[in-house]
């Protein structure tokens, strides 16, 4: 049954591989071995119950990907001329924009300065996701634990959504957010 | 741009872009050091029994050991413990082991034999510096574990970040450009890697920051909605303990298993819990596996002459309390055995590599960074090192945080002075190498005339296999790829000025 899932997710990959070529992307193809890899899932739900099953197509998938994205050379003989040329072309572009020579010296400087930022603002950021979470959690129509658990495992993501506000974000902008949120958290605690 | 989704226009792809870098730079090290130890802790069973080769292992026990052994492991103890842990054999560790709490919270472990007595007390210095590393960063427990919580958050603001900031993703599923620029090469590396992976390093993210922040979560809950008692919101989440009364007398350990062994055919018993040892309110409880759950274990209570009491509902209780359950061994790939190990280690790998790569690519373009693109290669390659240096020296004897500390600001600076003289990076290589093949070595030599179990035999040719493979990798050298050249000539461009 191993092999019969492995094969499943194989076919699929591949008609992803060839649905999504350099120069232009065949949408049947690509759609094709979605519908393919969705109906592997299946295959391993049923083999191995959904919840190892679940875990083991994530990986499998992910391995076989990098597996004919690393190691099989296709691509290059796929790409026509015409395609190579402009790669080419990209890459002389890339090479001129993205020399450290042409770097420009006070984005750099700016970037550090963001870093040292976002590692003040996160631990606030922390704070108002925390709140967010546990006020939203309290709305919910379950049981109190259930309500707990959705807060801790919604955390992350919350708190992954304000650290990208914090350092995508102008330090003002950022604060400003943040602080928004922590309020509406502590009025939704307080209600 | 019409065919793209809305989700990435420019301003959006920008902002992402900026967003992923500054996090990349601030936390990248700090995760990279997490990872590389994540990867070789879901080995942990498998290192315990390399440190301790020498303790007996075997999958059968009966009543009668398991009796002597609590008699055994109560000798040693001044007290009772309130709480006495017998953990079975299993496959991945097929070996006995007691473990109490006394009211100082000082835990006394011991193996035992087949026949139940004491054989010898855990200590696997190296594997518990590795899971530390991994789990808390050497730090104090509750502190790093905060820190390591938040890289678990931050990891899933890189990977929501990246995402955004890839607007062609479907059209480059599988592009990877090796002959290219190193930026390039790098770059695609980094995209593919992370793509591919993004379900599973979401996970990942998701479930460490579970682990790191459920602390400070468990006392908001509680002083939230359980007027600040935290046992209660445990004991809601997890059930709550029962009690029993008039419960004293022998504990019948083989009922018990062959009542569980009929209320649920398929579980395999992995520890026993009995609470209040030796008092009239003695309780048995079995923890076991359920095969295909995730959930860590479901627990059988007892009454102590071996009649069911009931179970947790870990397995089949509310769905939070299972999901809540669940994370450990999703986290740490303990499930379906050896092969998810070595999965998880694949996987584990190419996390780190991304955060690797990510930083490679910013370093790339930065002006200015002649001393900071040698130090992070040397960094790189030093962790690696170093835990392989700190496992020889723990086999020695010596303290293997002090000798993972250590060596790992030694190989840093190595590493970045062989790459800041454009050495060739065989040198790095051979000296990994070496490294490598140490541990094996020093492990031979400790426990010269031990007969090692097979897994333990499996471990000591996987580091001289590894140990073969970078040695040549470094014969073979390296062919510096379009674009590399040029790096080199911008470093000693930046030397020279």
């Amino acid at each position: 049954m191993l092999i019969g899932c492995l094969t499943a997710i194989a076919i699929s990959m591949v008609l992803l591989y060839a649905g999504s070529t350099p120069d232009e992307s065949d949408r049947l193809l690509t759609l094709t071995g979605l519908g393919a890899l969705t109906a592997s899932l299946i295959l391993w739900w049923t083999t191995y119950g959904p919840e190892f099953g679940s875990v083991y197509w994530l990986i499998s998938t992910a391995l076989l990907a990098w597996a004919l994205t690393f190691l099989v050379p296709l691509r290059n003989t796929k790409t026509s001329a015409k395609v190579a040329k402009t790669e080419q072309r990209a890459e002389r572009a890339d090479s001129a924009t993205h020399s450290p020579a042409q770097a420009e010296l006070p984005h750099h400087r700016r970037t550090w300065r963001r870093v040292g930022l976002s590692l003040l603002g996160g631990p606030l950021a922390l704070i108002a996701s925390a709140l967010i979470c546990l006020a939203a959690a309290r709305w919910l129509p379950f049981d109190t634990s259930a309500r707990w658990i959705i807060a801790t495992f919604c955390l992350p993501l919350v708190w992954a959504v304000q650290l990208i506000q914090v350092s995508g974000n102008t330090p003002r902008r950022a604060l400003v957010t943040a602080g928004i949120f922590s309020t509406l958290g502590l009025v939704g605690i307080t209600l | 741009m019409s065919k793209r989704l809305r989700l990435w226009n420019t301003a959006t792809v920008k902002a992402m872009r900026i967003s992923h870098s500054t996090l990349g730079l601030a936390l990248g090290a700090l995760l990279y050091l997490v990872c590389i130890s994540g990867s070789v802790a879901v080995f942990y069973e498998d290192f315990e029994r390399w440190e301790q080769p020498a303790i007996p292992e075997y999958q059968a026990y009966d009543d009668q050991s398991l009796s002597q052994a609590v008699d055994n492991h109560l000798q040693q103890l001044e007290a009772p413990p309130q709480t006495l842990y017998v953990v079975l054999p299993t496959e991945t560790l097929p070996r006995i082991h007691l473990a109490s709490l006394d009211e100082a919270d000082t835990s006394t472990e011991w193996y035992v034999n087949q026949s139940g007595d004491l054989v010898a007390q855990p200590h696997a210095p190296w594997q518990e510096m590795v899971t530390n590393l991994h789990n808390h960063l050497l730090l104090p427990e509750t502190l790093g574990l905060i820190i390591t919580g938040s890289l678990g958050a931050a990891l899933c603001a890189l990977i929501i970040s990246g995402f955004l900031a890839h607007p062609s993703l479907i059209k480059d599923l599988f592009r990877f450009r090796k002959h290219r620029s190193s930026r390039l090469r790098q770059l695609d590396l980094h995209n593919r890697l992370a793509v591919w992976g993004l379900p599973f390093h979401l996970m990942m993210g998701v479930t460490g920051a579970f682990f790191g922040l459920v602390g400070v979560l468990a006392a908001s809950g509680a002083w939230l909605w359980y007027d600040n008692d935290r046992d209660a919101l445990i004991a809601d989440i997890y059930g709550p303990d029962i009690e029993t009364v008039d419960a004293g007398g022998t504990i019948n350990y083989d009922r018990a298993l062959q009542q569980l062994s009929q209320i649920e055919p398929d579980a395999t018993p992995i520890y026993l819990i009995i609470q209040n040892i030796g008092t009239d309110q003695q309780l048995l409880e079995v923890a076991a596996t359920l095969p295909q759950r995730l959930v860590f274990s479901e627990i059988y209570r007892f009454h102590p002459d071996g009649t069911p009491l009931g179970n947790q509902g870990l397995a089949d209780g509310p769905g939070g309390r299972q999901v809540a359950y669940s994370v450990y061994r999703l986290h740490f790939g303990h499930f379906g055995g050896i092969w998810t190990k070595l999965i998880y280690l694949v996987m584990g790998i190419g996390l780190s590599l991304i955060c690797a790569t990510g930083i490679n690519v910013w370093l790339i373009r930065a002006p200015r960074a002649t001393w900071l693109a040698p130090l992070w290669s040397g960094f790189v390659y030093a962790v690696p090192g170093s835990l392989g240096v700190a496992a020889s020296g723990s086999l020695l004897g010596g303290s293997p945080i002090l000798v993972f500390c250590s060596s790992l600001i030694m190989l840093t600076a190595l590493f970045g002075w062989i790459r800041f003289s454009a050495l060739s990076r065989r040198w790095t290589i051979g000296i990994l190498a070496a490294v490598t093949a140490a541990i094996p070595a020093t492990h031979l030599l400790s426990f010269s005339g031990t007969e090692f179990p097979l897994a333990v035999i499996v471990i000591n040719l996987s580091f001289a296999g590894m140990s073969l493979a970078l040695i040549l990798l470094a014969l073979r050298g390296f062919r510096p790829a379009r674009g590399e050249t040029a790096n080199l000539a911008v470093l000693d461009n930046h030397q020279t000025s």
